[in-house]
């Protein structure tokens, strides 16, 4: 990576990199689309993350014979944050499950808008976890690895590909209207990479993005002058200093920041979407409002070239989120009354408007939930890492169709287990990125999001 | 692809170092090849111990100390010439942020003393303790959290952080700093500093519910052994966790040896510290006083015939219960209480729950209420528990503190006349705050009595029945044995150490084992405890222990031993990048054949070799480096040294470099001359914009800010918590601190301008600068503005732009006078050239 005086900017702009490893610039900076390993299924991708962890076998994998075992006790190994247990009393499923479309896919009604769509989903009935506690399972689902440090998989994506809109963020999460997650910005850091790969958070009410407006309501007109001579003295600066081309980024990244301005809100400006459409997501009924202004915003990203975008369902701790220890019923009828109609009129818009062949749509916890009751008394279940169900659709994700199986009980995957880091290598493949090629040198290793070891695609879901 | 795997581009010699170099090497030890290898050399450089190196003689102007002889040298064979010297104020900027991380004040700058003197003044400042503080903390991945869902704090791990920083201020030898950092505790010297220093040891992460108990375990241990090779060794031993190192001449036995080191670390208690720290002397001094006392007593009591009293020692048969010793019918609360009211006999119960557990080393508070038909003469308390802080209520006032002496095992506390004046008839509440001396300990039972459940000694009786003793031997003895034994009591408290937060450790220490692919499950063949073969002289691999010697403190001697190849090495190449930019081994936490490589040996080899020489002193070799030409050139860009070396690797000239996360903070509050320089002490928590508390699980409790003044201090006592960081520190990149940083990134993006220009932060700051100002004419005030930010005056293009500037947003938007200077100080604040040096 020379670069010899007569650079252009463009140039420098491509080739600025931060200390050591050398680096191409990427993330918000870089001007072009990086091309990936091979020509990509999808561009982008939304990450629907159920914090807490959804039950499998109450929303999407059917378990006929437990209705009826309510209240039984059951020889069954389970792993929680109960601890290890050899048995049970069996929490039947609390909802009925119907078979939907083509495919007939049996879904619960919990879920009965996105039951109209389970012809472009493929369900993964068989995802284990290496853990079944929040703190480092939340981790292992988002960076690949049980201990803080590493990069989280919207950074590896950003890495690989960089930015199409340079705009607005690459990377964007979109937290619950309760708080964040436990572990809050380690969610979505870029760890041992560089700043510019980690998550950006956005909101949807008010500013955006952190800083957005100015905290003196400096007007626009004022803020370009202003950022007019700064410029101008930023080039006097630079005219004996061409070389360092981080000058020039940084000029750069006040044009970048001055547009963001504009660009930012505007993408969350529902008035420029039809009534029909708000009310496809939810967006105009008070429990579906805050998840569907997030699905919506997140389709708007979609469209500006965001490569990377994840909205939490719940957040902060105890019935905020999934975590159902207590009253399952209470629990998952808030959290899937509050995301069914959103993520069905996600998957809907995004299908009529022909961009749910190019974003891939991934949905699901850092874990699944256990057949048998936590405690003495009630339908609280606890955390279950040994067998759950994901799912996956558009991006070049087969429709209608049922992969791996858990035991009869839903307690373990029995068919096909496949692990998270099977799951990273999926979404990596669709975006174009060879996930045992997708590296980065560190402290002696080339490290990757699948690890070391490596980890192949799931094939038989990509069509 | 070049854009999506940079470091793919030398595939071919990766592909030759992850596949046949390990075999190549395999090779050459079975056959005990000492052929070329690598290059010329018969093994690779860094595995050899440095050889002394003669020192150029070259007869030049530039050549001020034997640094600039070997880089004039480099820069001879590649026919470059070194840049002039910088002009002074840059030097002066330069220097001051390198050895302090400050800006220079205007006096600074005006300063007439020598260019020796403004480093011997600069290295003597505390201030550099705090700057060089930073690096540190970054190689050890200093936090004050364990991560993961609760994201706890360790509680009193600042004193680590201040440990650091008067280590650097007094110029502590850098093995012995070492030696603190590992075995502080097994010094035959040790003191409250060197045990403090251990906290390096409880600096990692730490999960409290692990999914797999003894990895998580594994994995922390191996967490100290991963950042202390990158660290202190220069060699990213983590791979050889897994399998044998794919470039590096290490065995995963190797990894597995030199972890045993560590393996008797405990790691189940790093949210209070375990440590309390009561100086030894002072410790000694205060058990001859006890004992002196207790002579004093028996002295006066051999004075009167003391069998007298014996009759009325024995245990009373009309004892009355008043609160049975039982745990039911005590109520426990993990906290003390905020509300002083809990221990009145009005508070709602429902916030305790029925004692019986301590919390681990918190204090527990224990409630109880009873009633009263009427006020007993004698209301004795007894405690079973091995206690070291007591204090006791009665209708929510303390009626007792301290810890008594046992009295056939158990605490009597006899309830003082003004502690009875409290008890009233009817409902009476008792409240206990009590802290065990031991985890074991956490069981506490406690009764009320009226009259003594055991036989009792004379004092115990003195103190409990003053009349009687009064009656038999007369007031005045009886008024000084009171007076003694009060001092006695006194004396008897528990000493009040310093709490600090390390590691704990047991003697029960498997025999170690490789853990096959890095898992504990799966346990391989034994291995000796040892340091990496290949860092050994040769026959010498093992550790040979001695067992009164701890095994950390075996490690931290070869460490620092001289015949270490590497541990110099990599810390002479560490301060060479903290004042050039980059080491001479650019990636400075990888000596091995996937880093970098040295730039010029030599060069390292005698600055090694010089700072072993001068006993490890590190304000002698930033000296070196900071009085040489090289360190004083110009960033001036040359065209032809350019197309020679573009990536400057032979120092033809100054490397610019922004500024970090702790400097930009730093300068700013300076610049708003709000900057504190308090030194020492808990961390600070300056205001979190409300839209970061948001994003953390528990945004009302996250982050309390410090309020006032206190929170204007230095970057380096801001509170490192790994789940919420401030937006200007992220935003300059301060690093994870999950794993060892050895240097910073500097990436620009555009979320770091909107800080800059829109932040609440930056228009407060900006407007505090600009009252600052001096006062006079806008030309005038904006050139001091400028001169503060940069260092230097405003040149006539940039004063006209800046002008220009005012006198359009005074037409066009009608700004108040107060607030164009606001505008202009945020702009001057923005200016790349106040961001960067050179």
């Amino acid at each position: 990576m020379s670069f010899c005086g007569n650079t252009t900017r463009r140039e420098l702009l491509q080739t600025v990199g931060g200390g050591f490893p050398a680096l191409a610039l990427s993330g918000l900076m870089a001007k072009d689309v990086q091309e990936g390993h091979f020509a990509p299924k999808a561009k982008s991708v939304i990450f629907l993350f159920m914090y807490g962890g959804p039950s499998h076998i109450d929303t999407f994998d059917y378990k006929p014979t437990m209705y009826g075992m309510d209240g039984k006790t059951v020889e069954v190994k389970t792993f929680g944050r109960g601890g290890k247990k050899d048995g049970g009393r069996i929490v039947e499923p609390k909802w009925k499950f119907k078979q939907h479309g083509e495919s007939g896919k049996w879904v619960s009604s919990l879920f009965p808008n996105v039951a109209e769509c389970v012809d472009d989903i493929t369900f993964i009935h068989s995802m284990k976890a290496e853990s079944p506690i929040h703190g480092s399972a939340m981790l292992m689902m988002n960076s690949g690895s049980l201990i803080g440090g590493k990069p989280s998989l919207g950074s590896w994506v950003n890495y690989g590909l960089g930015s199409v809109n340079e705009n607005l963020p690459g990377y964007v999460v979109m937290l619950d209207q309760s708080g964040g997650p436990i572990s809050g910005a380690k969610n979505w850091s870029a760890g041992f990479m560089p700043a510019n790969y980690q998550g950006t958070v956005f909101r949807s009410k008010g500013d955006p993005i952190l800083n957005l407006k100015n905290a003196r309501n400096m007007p626009r007109d004022e803020q370009h002058r202003l950022i007019q001579s700064l410029n101008q003295l930023n080039e006097q600066h630079r005219a004996t200093r061409y070389h360092n081309s981080d000058l020039a980024a940084r000029i750069e990244s006040y044009e970048l920041a001055y547009k963001m301005q504009s660009t930012a809100p505007e993408a969350i400006e529902l008035a420029q979407e039809s009534e029909e459409t708000k009310n496809l997501y939810g967006v105009n009924e008070d429990h579906t409002r805050d998840f569907g202004t997030r699905c919506l915003l997140a389709r708007r990203l979609v469209e500006r070239g965001t490569r990377f975008i994840q909205i939490y369902s719940g957040g902060s701790h105890n019935d905020h989120n999934w975590d159902a220890h207590g009253d399952l019923e209470h629990n998952h009828n808030r959290h899937a009354g509050a995301t069914d109609k959103p993520i069905a009129g996600l998957l809907k818009d995004l299908k009529r408007s022909g961009l749910l062949d190019e974003t891939l749509v991934v949905w699901g916890g850092e874990f699944g939930r256990q057949p048998t009751a936590e405690y003495a008394k009630g339908t609280g279940r606890d955390h279950n890492s040994a067998g759950f169900t994901m799912w996956m659709a558009g991006g070049g994700i087969k429709g209608g169709i049922s992969i791996g199986q858990t035991d009869e009980l839903g307690s373990k995957a029995v068919e096909k287990p496949l692990e998270v880091k099977e799951l990273h290598a999926t979404i990596l493949h669709q975006m174009g990125l060879n996930p045992n090629e997708l590296s980065y040198h560190h402290a002696g290793l080339d490290e990757k999001l699948v690890g070391v070891e490596g980890a192949e695609p799931i094939w038989e879901i990509i069509s | 692809m070049e854009e999506v795997a940079p470091h793919a581009r030398s595939i071919l010699v990766r592909i030759f170092l992850m596949k046949l170099l390990p075999w190549l090497l395999l090779l050459s030890s079975a056959l005990n090849f000492q052929g070329s290898l690598v290059a010329e050399e018969p093994t690779y450089w860094a595995y050899q111990k440095p050889q002394s190196v003669v020192i150029p003689d070259l007869e030049d102007s530039f050549v001020q100390n034997p640094i600039d002889a070997f880089i004039l040298e480099g820069l001879q064979k590649q026919k470059l010439t070194p840049n002039s010297q910088a002009e002074d104020y840059q030097l002066i900027r330069r220097v001051f942020y390198d050895v302090t991380g400050l800006p220079p004040t205007p006096s600074d700058l005006e300063s007439d003393q020598s260019w020796d003197e403004l480093i011997d003044q600069l290295l003597a400042s505390p201030r550099f303790g705090e700057k060089f503080a930073s690096h540190w903390l970054d190689l050890v991945r200093y936090a004050e959290t364990n991560g993961f869902e609760r994201d706890s704090e360790k509680e009193e791990m600042w004193h680590y952080r201040d440990y650091v920083i008067e280590s650097f201020n007094s110029n502590k030898p850098y093995d012995r700093f070492l030696l603190e950092q590992i075995a502080g505790d097994q010094l035959s010297d040790k003191s409250l500093h060197s045990s403090i220093a251990t906290g390096f040891l409880a600096l990692m992460q730490r999960d409290d519910e692990p999914a797999d108990k003894p990895q998580a375990h594994a994995d922390q241990v191996s967490d100290i052994v991963d950042v202390a090779s990158e660290a202190f060794l220069g060699t990213t031993l983590a791979c050889a966790k897994c399998h044998d190192h794919k470039g590096d001449p290490i065995t995963q036995a190797d990894y597995f040896s030199m972890m045993a080191f560590f393996d008797g670390i405990t790691t189940s208690h790093f949210k209070q510290p375990s440590h309390t720290w009561i100086d030894p002397d002072f410790e000694k001094k205060h058990r001859e006083n006890q004992q002196a006392k207790k002579q004093e007593i028996e002295t006066l009591w051999k004075t009167i015939s003391a069998e007298k009293l014996n009759p009325f020692l024995k245990k009373s048969p009309e004892q009355k219960v008043i609160v049975a010793k039982q745990h039911q019918g005590w109520f426990s609360m993990p906290r003390v209480p905020v509300n002083p009211a809990w221990s009145l006999p009005s508070f709602d119960a429902k916030h305790f729950k029925p004692a019986g557990h301590w919390p681990s080393g918190k204090p527990l508070t224990l409630r109880r209420q009873f009633g009263l038909q009427e006020i007993p003469e004698r209301f004795l308390i007894y405690l079973s528990a091995n206690l070291i802080e007591l204090k006791i209520y009665l209708n929510g006032t303390l009626v007792h503190e301290g810890v008594p002496e046992k009295s056939h095992g158990d605490y009597l506390v006899p309830l003082s006349q003004a502690g009875r004046e409290e008890l009233t008839t009817g409902k009476n509440i008792i409240g206990i705050i009590a802290r065990a001396r031991r985890p074991q300990d956490h069981k506490i039972t406690a009764g009320i009595f009226t009259e003594p459940i055991h036989d009792m000694n004379a004092w115990d009786y003195a103190r409990i029945h003053p009349h009687v003793i009064t009656e038999l031997f007369g007031a005045d003895f009886s008024n000084h044995t009171h007076t003694l034994l009060t001092e006695k009591s006194e004396l008897d408290r528990p000493l009040k150490g310093i709490r600090y937060m390390s590691i704990n450790e047991t003697t029960n220490i498997p025999d170690p084992k490789i853990h096959e692919r890095g898992n504990v499950h799966a346990q391989g063949d034994p291995v000796p405890i040892g340091f990496p073969v290949v860092m050994c002289p040769p026959g010498k691999s093992n550790a040979e222990m001695d067992p009164s010697s701890g095994r950390r403190l075996t490690f931290a001697n070869w460490l620092i031993s001289k015949e270490n190849p590497l541990t110099a090495r990599v810390m002479v190449n560490r301060l060479w990048q903290y004042c050039f930019g980059k080491g001479l081994v650019e990636s400075s936490n990888d000596f091995g054949v996937f880093g970098t490589g040295v730039t010029n040996q030599k060069l390292l080899d005698w600055l090694a070799l010089e700072f072993m020489r001068s006993d490890w002193n590190i304000k002698h070799m930033l000296k070196l480096m900071l009085t040489s030409s090289t360190y004083q050139l110009s960033s001036t860009h040359q065209e032809e040294s350019f197309r020679l070396d573009p990536a400057n690797v032979l120092h033809w000239k100054r490397q610019p470099r922004r500024l970090s996360a702790e400097e930009v903070w730093d300068s700013f509050l300076i610049i708003g001359n709000k900057l504190e320089h308090k030194m020492r002490g808990p961390p600070i928590r300056p205001k979190m914009p409300e839209a970061i508390l948001l994003t953390s699980s528990r945004p009302d409790k996250v982050w309390p800010p410090t309020q006032g003044k206190a929170a204007n201090r230095r970057a380096v006592y801001i509170h490192v918590k790994r789940s919420i960081k401030l937006p200007l520190l992220a935003n300059f990149d301060s690093p994870e601190r999950d794993i060892s940083c050895p240097s910073r990134y500097a990436t620009t993006v555009s979320t770091q301008a909107l800080t800059m220009l829109n932040s609440e932060f930056m228009n407060d700051l900006a407007e505090e600068f600009s009252k600052q100002l001096p006062s006079g004419d806008l030309k005038a005030q904006l050139q001091a503005a400028f001169k503060t930010a940069t260092c230097r005056e405003p040149n006539s293009d940039e004063i006209t732009e800046l002008l220009k500037l005012a006198s359009d947003l005074k037409e066009k938007h009608q700004l108040s006078k107060e607030a164009l200077r606001q505008r202009l100080c945020l702009l001057i604040l923005n200016l790349n050239e106040t961001l960067y040096l050179d």
